[in-house]
């Protein structure tokens, strides 16, 4: 089972992206140089809009069905992207509440973020530019 | 009595006993319903609360006061909830109705986690419970099961009761009622259902009526027995009652016990009181001699044998007799009493006086005959001691006899002798004997006497007396005259055949010498001659 579950794993992961980590960028000039696991929920799940220097937090997302939005979501809040999609349905529902803005690529994710000092994003592991900062990677092994 | 007391206990008893049970199980159950029907409202309070939890804590995570709203508005819909909030952080998110925890109100709340952190509290959801809704449905709740359990136990005491009624009730008053209208000796039995035939009730019955049976067996014998008893007692009376002896009970003191209608009959005593009698000695009153009796009766209790006697009955009138016999009678515990048979014998003594005259007396003269000359003399010679004076005897015979029988008949020789007797028995005194021997023949004795001068006298009284002449038949007169020979005691003889063949003696002398005298024996004198008649 565990060997099927690997086998399935690499599969995945050679065809699609490069590398299994996942990085939380932010824009290179954000002063924000590192972030925790629950830090990035809260921006991510819509709880806290700013940096802990009270800089607004822009994030940006991955459409609904991508790999690597569903590795990232698996990876950081153990819930599946069914779930994470429902909570913001709920949230939705309720109002004055939106999701983080989408973007198809990674190039367009990092793109977005150079441009923009308030943006966080997520990208697979990849070389990046400087104009971004990995400010947390998660290991797609814990 | 009341046939239905028995199937009435039985229903007082099964409804109290229904009832008491009805009561404690209905307070227990009661009071097991209504808390479970409480639980089961917290318990439907904490769904509810479950129910929203992840809303509400993706509210409290994030702070959306619109979300917490539509979790505590959706809370309030419930009727079993007056009020519902929604707090993150210690600030009211949202909340909608009764909010104020005052005491009495249960505030039911649970901690929220973070969506993604179920280690983070992120704020909690409460609601206050309808507690009187609560309580008035658990109440409801209570008292239904209660009032089902009591129906329950209601009907089922009602089927027992029924039941009761039918398989032992029923036919137990039934054999009640069958068993009070039977008389023992009727030859009823009491009857039971079939379905009875092999339980107690069955088993009762069949017993019952064993015991009739046997009851009506004996009953039987006993009339039988007693019938019996009766027709004896009944001849027994009859031979009492219908005796001609008088049968009688008396006590050692006299006094009657009782007696039958014979005895009063023979005794002339009145039936009619015998309580009088009952007092009196009866002896004195019934019998002329009543020491005999008494000594009589003493004797029978005293030998314990029969003892019995001729007696005489008291009473003027004419003389009677009874035959009487005392036996001892009663037990030994009672007083002594003596049973007394009395049988009238007044014939039987007037016969037997009868008989005696009969063989003593001529029955044409009335004198005395022979035999009692005979035995006179016999008795006078043993008596006669040597000092008494003696006694005298006359031997006479009629003169020409046979010429008054042959020439007149028998009737006048009949006439004759009957005054010839009649005119001796006039001469000598009343304790002097007169007899006649037969024929013409009479024979007297003077009793102590050996006066020779008044012998004459009398003999010579005797011719004179005779010198009147008799009517033998009508209007025919003749003359007897008499021969008289005299012996005398104990000069001329020491018995009876002597003396009695000295006077005949002398009297033949009288009459070989001329007849009409008399002669005095005299042993000097040989005497001659026989009688030639």
């Amino acid at each position: 089972m565990k060997l099927k579950t690997a086998i399935f794993l690499s599969f995945l992961c050679t065809s699609s992206v490069v590398s299994a980590d996942v990085l939380v960028i932010v824009n290179a000039k954000n002063p924000v140089e590192n972030l925790e696991r629950r830090q990035v929920v809260d921006l991510f799940m819509g709880r806290v809009t700013a940096f802990a220097s009270h800089q607004p937090a822009k994030t940006f997302d991955f459409p609904s069905g991508t790999p690597e939005r569903e590795m990232f979501y698996k990876l950081l809040t153990g819930k599946s992207e069914a779930q994470i999609d429902a909570y913001w349905a709920t949230l939705i529902f309720a109002g004055r509440m939106l999701p983080p803005k989408l973007l198809p690529t990674d190039d367009a994710m990092i793109e977005a973020v150079a441009q923009n000092p308030s943006a966080i994003a997520y990208v697979a592991e990849q070389p990046l530019p400087t104009s971004v900062k990995v400010v947390m990677t998660l290991k797609s092994d814990q | 009595m009341n046939i239905r007391s028995l199937h009435v206990k039985l229903s007082m008893s099964v409804a109290a006993a229904a009832l008491f049970v009805v009561m404690l199980s209905s307070y227990f159950f009661y009071q097991r319903a209504y808390e479970s029907s409480f639980a089961e409202s917290e318990r439907s309070v904490r769904q509810l609360l479950e129910t929203v939890s992840t809303t509400a804590a993706i509210a409290a995570y994030v702070n959306n006061e619109e979300l917490a709203r539509q979790v505590v508005d959706g809370l309030s819909i419930n009727d079993i909830v007056v009020g519902a909030k929604v707090k993150a952080g210690g600030k009211i998110l949202g909340q909608q109705g009764k909010t104020d925890g005052n005491g009495m109100s249960t505030y039911i709340s649970k901690k929220l986690a973070a969506p993604f952190n179920k280690h983070e509290v992120v704020g909690e959801v409460g609601v206050f419970p309808n507690l009187p809704l609560i309580m008035m449905r658990a109440r409801d709740s209570a008292m239904a099961t209660t009032i089902g359990l009591a129906a329950q136990a209601a009907v089922v005491a009602l089927l027992v009761l029924i039941m009761v009624y039918w398989l032992m009730t029923r036919p137990l008053a039934s054999l009640s009622r069958g068993l009070h209208l039977i008389t023992p000796g009727d030859g009823n039995r009491v009857n039971v259902a079939r379905v009875h035939r092999n339980d107690e009730i069955g088993l009762l019955a069949g017993d019952i009526n064993v015991l009739l049976a046997t009851v009506e067996k004996m009953l039987g014998e006993e009339r039988q027995l007693r019938h019996r008893v009766e027709l004896l007692e009944h001849r027994f009376r009859g031979i009492f009652e219908d005796s001609s002896a008088g049968i009688f009970l008396i006590s050692d003191q006299g006094a009657l016990v009782t007696a039958n209608p014979a005895f009063f009959k023979i005794t002339g005593l009145n039936e009619q009181t015998p309580a009088a009698l009952a007092d009196a000695d009866i002896i004195d009153r019934v019998f002329l001699n009543p020491e005999e009796v008494h000594a009589l009766i003493a004797s029978a209790l005293a030998t314990q044998q029969p003892c019995s006697a001729d007696l005489r009955l008291a009473g003027t009138g004419t003389v009677r007799w009874v035959h009487g016999i005392f036996s001892p009678a009663g037990g030994e515990k009672q007083t002594p009493t003596a049973e007394g048979v009395i049988y009238d014998v007044t014939q039987r003594k007037i016969d037997e006086a009868h008989t005696r005259e009969r063989a003593e007396k001529d029955s044409l003269t009335g004198l005395v005959n022979r035999q009692v000359v005979e035995a006179a003399l016999e008795e006078l010679i043993e008596k006669t001691s040597a000092t008494d004076k003696g006694f005298v005897v006359m031997m006479i015979d009629l003169d020409g006899f046979k010429y008054i029988n042959d020439t007149y008949g028998h009737d006048a020789g009949d006439e004759a002798l009957r005054v010839v007797a009649t005119r001796l028995r006039t001469i000598v005194r009343g304790t002097d004997l007169v007899s006649r021997l037969g024929g013409d023949e009479f024979f007297i004795i003077l009793k102590d006497t050996n006066n020779i001068p008044m012998t004459r006298d009398i003999a010579g009284q005797i011719i004179d007396v005779q010198r009147e002449p008799i009517e033998i038949q009508a209007n025919i007169h003749e003359k007897i005259g008499v021969s008289i020979g005299i012996a005398l005691y104990p000069d001329h003889g020491d018995n009876g055949t002597s003396l009695r063949k000295h006077a005949d003696q002398a009297m033949y002398s009288v009459k070989h010498q001329g007849k009409n005298d008399y002669a005095i024996y005299d042993p000097d004198i040989l005497w001659t001659g026989t009688p030639n008649r």
